[in-house]
């Protein structure tokens, strides 16, 4: 790509509003990895997962691909008050998008929270 | 914060039991429904859009916001948090961030976008009955 048809490119997103601007480079991002979705995508559907199904003090830290007949995007689970650190991850399939979750994925995360916390005492 | 709007008195402890609040966790945003207990109107949904927030406000209801704080120009932290948006208007709206003593705070909407598209865009109102006419 010459300079001229970089800055095309340039000009054209910075016309586009942020959201549709982060898809496009969303795309892009996937179509270099050859996969569906990229790692923001990845990191930002389990986000939104963890604060509506886990609890709203969680979120989605750095994906990492993790490449194998099922490649996915191994999301670790970001503790961000008190303790920080990792309760696990969660993984999303890189081809289909979908979350690899069940319906003990919410105690798992929750109990490895409270040992985060030094606190695994039932509640 | 949303509660004592709108009149009613509840403990920190009470609400945390209720929301099924995890220490270090927090509660699934949609355990916001739970408050309906109190008698008010309770509505949570995701993948918002800002005329949605907008149309609310102009109803006076009590519109919560789940954003990611590393996206909001006002704070320094990158953590996951609740605000109540208090205002929108052409590209500004109005935040009352329980973080922050200072309401509301104005905040550019595309930061605010950011924010909130990072948690899928989720959203509840919390509203006296007869202000719900969703």
């Amino acid at each position: 790509m010459v300079k001229e048809d970089i800055q095309q490119v340039v000009a054209l997103m910075e016309g586009l509003p942020l959201r549709e601007r982060r898809m496009v480079l969303e795309f892009v991002e996937s179509l270099a990895t050859g996969t569906a979705i990229g790692a923001r995508e990845a990191r930002r559907r389990v986000s939104a997962w963890l604060v509506g199904h886990v609890g709203h003090l969680l979120m989605g830290g750095e994906p990492r691909y993790i490449a194998g007949e099922r490649p996915v995007w191994r999301v670790p689970v970001r503790v961000t008050l008190g303790v920080r650190g990792e309760a696990g991850f969660v993984d999303v399939d890189a081809r289909s998008g979908e979350l690899l979750v069940n319906d003990r994925t919410p105690e798992e995360i929750l109990a490895r929270v409270k040992a985060l916390a030094g606190d695994t005492a039932p509640r | 914060m949303a509660l004592a709007f709108l009149g009613v008195r509840a403990s920190p402890e009470e609400l945390a039991q209720l929301l099924g609040y995890v220490p270090g966790a927090g509660a699934p945003a949609r355990n916001v429904l739970r408050l309906s207990r109190y008698g008010v109107s309770v509505r949570y949904q995701q993948d918002g859009v800002l005329e949605d927030l907008e149309r609310e406000v102009q109803r006076g209801s009590v519109v919560i916001a789940f954003v990611r704080t590393g996206e909001l120009p006002y704070w320094e932290e990158d953590v996951p948090h609740a605000v109540v948006v208090s205002g929108v208007e052409t590209g500004v709206l109005y935040l009352n961030d329980p973080s922050f003593q200072e309401a509301p705070i104005p905040v550019p909407e595309d930061d605010f976008i950011l924010a909130w598209d990072e948690f899928g865009c989720q959203w509840a109102t919390v509203a006296r009955p007869q202000e719900d006419s969703f």
